[in-house]
């Protein structure tokens, strides 16, 4: 007897708060079409952003070049006179890393190619096909997916029917997460794109070119 | 192009050159000496690698000191310059050039407004030792100390124009020319600039002096050019100009 009383308490402990509330409830998604989220539709070849970016307390500006090529993302952020900041590629495989090819002394920091790293992944949903698992939302015609990569998870929130995401959350537990928001979109990408990282980054993103 | 400085082509020729003695055989099948030919391998890696330091289309200045004078009278002689410049930054990596377009006002001693119209609007204003930035109408203003990266970028437009860079010590500086321009290449000394650029290569022409062309060349391929067109000297800009927020 009280075997089972502790089983149906370790029952409770670890399965309940798994349960708790629809958002991580599985959708049943027979007959219903679900499009795969993204910020950047497949199809995209080239965008360009006006750009301000926060970096512990230090301002950047300039223009964000996102540029696509035989399925390798290619990214530039430049400032307004010409100076390059990074410029960096997210390759066709969703297995191979993103791979700086420059970065500006100021900004060679192991915290800041980390935040950048994750940034730019959760941007082009740089996981896995099958590291992904959707969720359900309170929302009509939205769906959540859910990546987890490298331990961590990241949530999209998105428009189950044009795949457009409004915003992506970093899971971690008791640490900063990073946020992004997206709204406005043009037909292939959002015209305004906010990312941040309490108290670190905060990068701010307007479409100045199609 | 790749480009060497003269101690390190000098170098690399003495390391073919030692190569070539180690390696080449000296005698052969025919038994015949092929030493005599080592000064002429000699001569044609040197001159491969001096041809390696120059720019296309261009040759070396035969006398600098004309295009020392020539500058130093034209910048004299000039009190303000209107311009407008077009800005080509080639991202060689992304296969794509980036145009940005906008105006230029200069007026001794020390007012700039460096000021982009398209693809966005943004103005950096230097007016004496004050820096300011208009981003879009949001102004800030900075002292020096913390962007001293910014303001020496500013600083080589100005010393472009009025041609203090002969005997600045921050840069080495070599002469080119062909029919239209005398082009002056200057290489950062100061390593934290050595860093972000390989060169600025400024475009003098032949005529009057006049700045043409401005290349900030970064280590890798990509480089930034600025095109200087509709150029007006000794004209009337109101110190209103220099002053953030005015239009």
């Amino acid at each position: 007897m009280r075997f089972k009383l502790l089983l149906i308490l370790l029952v409770v402990i670890f399965f309940l708060p798994g349960c708790s509330g629809s958002k991580k409830a599985a959708v049943n998604e027979s007959g219903i079409k679900i499009s795969l989220p993204r910020f950047f539709a497949p199809n995209f070849k080239k965008a360009l952003y006006k750009t301000d970016m926060t970096i512990y307390g230090r301002e950047l500006t300039g223009l964000m070049l996102f540029k696509k090529s035989n399925g390798i993302v290619r990214v530039a952020f430049i400032s307004e006179i010409g100076l390059k900041y990074f410029n960096l590629e997210i390759p066709a495989s969703d297995t191979a890393a993103i791979k700086f090819l420059y970065l500006t002394e100021m900004m060679n920091r192991k915290p800041v190619i980390k935040m950048l790293e994750t940034t730019f992944q959760m941007l082009f949903l740089h996981y896995p096909e099958n590291a992904g698992v959707y969720v359900s939302v309170n929302e009509p015609d939205r769906i959540g997916k859910v990546f987890t990569f490298n331990g961590e998870k990241v949530i999209y929130n998105y428009n189950r029917n044009s795949g457009q995401v409004s915003s992506a959350r970093q899971n971690k537990l008791l640490k900063p997460k990073i946020n992004i928001v997206a709204s406005n979109y043009a037909v292939q990408y959002p015209s305004r794109i906010q990312i941040r990282l309490k108290k670190k980054m905060e990068i701010n993103l307007y479409l100045i070119e199609e | 192009m790749k480009r060497y400085n003269n101690s390190f082509s000098v170098a690399l020729c003495g390391f073919f050159v030692k190569l070539c003695v180690t390696t080449f055989p000296q005698r052969d099948t025919k038994g015949r000496n092929l030493q005599i030919f080592f000064p002429l391998i000699a001569f044609l890696l040197f001159t491969a690698t001096l041809t390696a330091q120059t720019h296309s289309g261009f040759k070396n200045v035969a006398d600098v000191t004309i295009v020392k004078e020539g500058v130093r009278k034209a910048s004299a002689e000039m009190n303000s310059l209107s311009s407008k410049f077009i800005q080509e930054k080639h991202l060689t990596m992304m296969d794509e050039v980036l145009i940005s377009k906008g105006r230029f006002l200069f007026k001794k001693e020390n007012n700039i407004r460096w000021e982009y119209t398209t693809p966005i609007r943004y103005a950096i204003i230097i007016r004496g030792d004050r820096f300011v930035i208009n981003n879009d109408g949001k102004i800030s203003e900075f002292d020096t100390g913390s962007n001293r990266l910014f303001k020496e970028i500013n600083n080589m437009i100005l010393m472009a124009i009025s041609g203090n860079f002969v005997d600045n010590p921050d840069f080495k500086a070599s002469f080119f020319e062909n029919d239209t321009f005398y082009l002056v290449s200057l290489k950062p000394q100061n390593e934290r600039l050595g860093d972000i650029l390989q060169s600025i290569d400024i475009y003098f022409d032949k005529k009057d002096f006049g700045v043409r062309k401005v290349k900030f060349v970064e280590p890798g391929d990509d480089f930034t050019l600025i095109v200087f067109t509709d150029q007006r000297v000794n004209v009337d800009i109101p110190d209103g100009q220099f002053i953030p927020g005015n239009e």
